[in-house]
């Protein structure tokens, strides 16, 4: 038992590895693909490494980058904001996205942020969710052991502890805030992206009228899926049912 | 006499009997319906008794007529008392309903069926009722519905007015408030993507008199403004405008006796509403494409003004003055084309500032845009800035017209610091972005898995509960410590007078060997230890005085504190005094200090006791 259990545990480790090399070789290829303007064997070699199970803000940025060659802007935008959830610090992406949306038929004002609004988002994009929950992890250890050492040292040594065992604490509550909106976000926010060039929103799942019509490359809020229809709302509240092959889910 | 009015009461009783009766009818208000128009049947069961529930008659739809839907109501009943030549009678009656609602699908006559209910095994049956479905709405002079178009022929690009008005004798019993949702999605599917019909003064319904065919309505008026977008004739449909024609509802008994009273406007009555479409004039509209356009035509439609201004009038070369050029337009923001402005020589132009606001009037849109060019003359002497041009298309007209400012001047002084020599000047130009494109791909990256959800990885799960565990086996661990250290304290406390004693047996047993000095020194030792141990407090290096101050200030018996002061004095005697010890001596001190160690204990015990 002992005997196959290591052999298996090998053998992930193993296959790990090759997947790993297998991914780096592909993505080296559509990059020479990109280069020579062969956009969509390039686009080809980037859907293979992440139908292999690699997920990567690189390939989704580069595969982003191939789709709008080949002019398909929904999903190129849809490769984007994928490549932006995992890094949401990325300067590439983020002007790529912007560039994409002024390019896009439909115009979507976004709600406007006053300064202070600018700076929190900036602070809360700076580090990727991965970042910030091992900081997290680190913060909370450092303070514990401080809090710890501080029991048993001197009046003078432990105050000094306790005054940066709170301003880490302060720290780690800022950080743990942030990574909790990250987590609800992902864990119960949904947006998608139309990938068709152009759909109609309908009142009603099958419903027959028109609410309005949306335009490839559009961002919506998916806020509830029944069956095969999406009930989608835009930033300024505009809201339908679409059909969810229509879309492409971030 | 008794069987007399026995036999009237019978006859009375039989009378009611024979009265009791089941009427079943059908009724409508109008049998000429449009197509599309709905047309109520309200079909009446009156009975003497209540018959339980029965379920309204079915009826199908059929290729002349739509069912939209069929409703009971009731059952209701009511009661009342006649009195016929001094003969008083009490009726009661109980009522359904079933209120059939129909839209013919077709022109032509129809009839809706006879419809029939079984009773106590009694058929009953209403009659059958014709309509006639006609394709237009019968016109109802209580209402009229007017489209009226500013220009019946304009050009692309201009601007009209559209009116949609709802007229309503004054008086009439019709409520037409609530067709004007209905009826601003109908006017806009009216005039298709060839126009961009614009609602003027949102939310608002303008309301006025007038006299038409000699008699007053209510005028409630829907403005727009409207765009033609595509050139060609085109034939706007009617717009169907769809009301209420308000009713008394009719009461279902002619009574003379009880209407006078209870059938009139004294308790009110009930009013029905019942729906009503009417349907607007048809317009018929040329729009003419523009002309060929001049050279410089930048897609102006309509009246436009230009003017100019430079503030101040003079400066020196070097700073800046300010252009300020003001387009007016009676035309949409969108519609109002840019302007430029001409080289000026000698002169550095900087890109300029726009402002634009449109105001919304009751003849339409009107649009003035500002342009605000910084420019920095560079030498001295008059500077010309030449006339600003705008070549717009006047649909009054029907010719293209050019706008122009007229040339401004400019007295440029001498700059500070060194005179400009006439030289050729290079003005500095801005770097502009004259394209864009996306970003290049990321090349030289290695490929490592990122998970979208790093949360839910098990190393995350395990680590983040370690902080709280080291601290928490911290907090533990100093807790245990502390009590350890109270606990040895307490027992040094408690096991202080038999360790005393201990020592003070092993004294005895060496007391033999053990020189003077010795001797006494380690009985005063013990007598030390045992006050440490038992008051918690270091006895040894105090004098006396300390010692006894000391223990009276720990509530200690008066009596016990002078009897341990004189032996230790007395312990002091043999030490400092010169004094001999033999060996009964010796035996003595030791019981002594054993008595008096054993009395202080007591003393210590009672004192807690208080």
């Amino acid at each position: 038992m002992r005997f196959t259990l290591t052999v298996l545990m090998f053998a992930i480790l193993f296959s790990t590895r090759i997947d790993a090399s297998e991914a780096q070789r592909m993505f080296e290829t559509a990059n020479d693909f990109y280069s020579k303007e062969a956009y969509d064997s390039a686009a080809n070699y980037y859907e293979k490494i992440i139908t292999s199970g690699t997920i990567n803000s690189t390939v989704y940025y580069n595969l982003g980058n191939s789709y709008y060659r080949l002019k398909k802007p929904g999903l190129a935008r849809l490769y984007y904001e994928k490549a932006l959830k995992l890094s949401p610090s990325d300067k590439d992406i983020e002007t790529n996205i912007k560039f994409i949306s002024a390019n896009i038929v439909d115009r979507v004002p976004e709600p406007d942020r006053d300064f202070l609004e600018t700076l929190l988002w900036n602070l809360h994009i700076l580090l990727s969710l991965k970042t910030q929950l091992w900081l997290l992890v680190a913060f909370l250890l450092v303070i514990s052991l401080l809090l710890s050492f501080a029991l048993y040292t001197n009046r003078n040594r432990r105050l000094w502890m306790i005054y940066i065992s709170v301003l880490l604490s302060l720290v780690t509550t800022v950080l743990g805030i942030s990574a909790g909106v990250k987590i609800y976000d992902l864990e119960k926010k949904s947006y998608g992206i139309v990938l068709v060039p152009s759909l109609d929103a309908m009142n009603q799942p099958d419903g027959s009228k028109i609410l309005f019509t949306a335009h490839e490359g559009t961002r919506f809020f998916i806020r509830k899926v029944e069956g095969d229809w999406s009930l989608v709302s835009l930033p300024n509240g505009v809201s339908g049912w679409i059909r969810n092959s229509d879309i492409g889910k971030i | 006499m008794k069987s007399a009015v026995k036999s009237i009461f019978t006859i009375l009783l039989l009378c009611t009997g024979i009265y009791s009766q089941i009427t079943f009818t059908a009724n409508t208000e109008r049998t000429t319906v449009a197509i599309g128009e709905q047309a109520v049947i309200i079909v009446s069961l009156v009975a003497d008794k209540n018959l339980g529930t029965i379920q309204p008659p079915p009826i199908e739809s059929n290729e002349s007529f739509a069912v939209i839907n069929a409703v009971r109501r009731g059952p209701s009943s009511s009661s009342y008392i006649e009195i016929i030549n001094g003969v008083t009678k009490q009726r009661s009656e109980v009522q359904y309903q079933f209120i059939y609602t129909i839209s013919p699908k077709k022109a032509g006559s129809f009839q809706f069926p006879s419809l029939s209910v079984s009773i106590d095994g009694t058929e009953y049956t209403t009659k059958a009722i014709p309509f006639n479905a006609t394709t237009e709405v019968v016109k109802n002079s209580d209402v009229k519905i007017q489209l009226r178009f500013g220009k019946s022929s304009l050009y692309t690009g201009e601007q009209t007015t559209l009116e949609f008005r709802v007229c309503q004798r004054a008086q009439a019993q019709v409520d037409v408030r609530n067709g004007f949702g209905g009826a601003l999605e109908k006017i806009e599917k009216s005039f298709g993507k060839d126009f961009a019909l614009h609602r003027l003064f949102t939310n608002q319904v303008a309301q006025s008199q007038e006299r038409i065919d000699g008699e007053i309505y209510n005028i409630y008026t829907l403005k727009f403004i409207a765009f033609a977008l595509n050139s060609g004739s085109f034939s706007i449909p009617s717009v169907p405008f769809e009301y209420q024609e308000l009713r008394r509802a009719q009461r279902r008994r002619v009574d003379p006796f009880m209407d006078d009273f209870f059938g009139g406007d004294f308790f009110g009555g009930g009013v029905q509403a019942t729906p009503r479409t009417a349907l607007s004039n048809q317009l018929s509209i040329t729009v003419k494409q523009l002309p060929p356009p001049p050279a410089g035509y930048n897609g102006s439609v309509g009246k436009f003004t230009l003017s100019a201004s430079v503030e101040p009038r003079e400066v020196p070369a070097g700073e800046a003055a300010t252009i300020k050029i003001t387009l007016r337009g009676n035309t949409k923001a969108s519609s109002v084309g840019e302007i430029t402005l001409p080289k000026i020589d000698n002169c550095e132009v900087f890109t300029p500032e726009k402002q634009t606001s449109t105001d919304t009037t009751a003849n339409g849109f009107s649009t003035r845009k500002t342009f605000k060019y910084m420019i920095i003359p560079q030498e001295k002497g008059t500077l010309t800035i030449p006339p600003v041009t705008l070549s717009y298309f006047d649909p009054e007209s029907g010719t293209y017209k050019t706008e122009s400012t007229a040339p401004l001047s400019l007295t440029v002084t001498e700059g500070k610091g060194s005179v400009k020599k006439v030289t050729r000047y290079m003005s500095q130009e801005e770097i502009r972005q004259i394209g864009q494109d996306i970003r290049f791909i990321k090349t030289g990256v290695t490929i490592k898995h990122q998970s979208d959800a790093p949360y839910r990885n098990a190393v995350f799960y395990l680590l983040l509960p370690l902080p709280f565990v080291i601290f928490i086996l911290s907090l533990l661990y100093k807790f245990q410590a502390s009590q350890r250290q109270r606990n040895s304290s307490r027992f040094t406390k408690q096991k202080a007078l038999s360790t005393a004693l201990k020592q003070l047996n092993l004294i005895k047993k060496q007391q033999k060997e053990l020189p003077q000095s010795a001797f006494l020194g380690k009985t005063g030792q013990i007598l030390e230890n045992y006050i440490s141990d038992k008051f918690d407090f270091p006895a040894t290096g105090r004098t006396l005085e300390e010692l006894k101050d000391e223990l009276l200030q720990r509530n200690i018996d008066e009596k016990v504190v002078s009897e341990m002061t004189q032996f230790i004095q007395y312990l002091d005697s043999f030490r400092f005094g010169g004094l001999t010890f033999n060996e009964s001596s010796r035996l003595s001190t030791v019981e002594k200090a054993a008595v008096f160690l054993e009395s202080l204990e007591r003393g210590i015990k009672k004192e807690k006791q208080k």
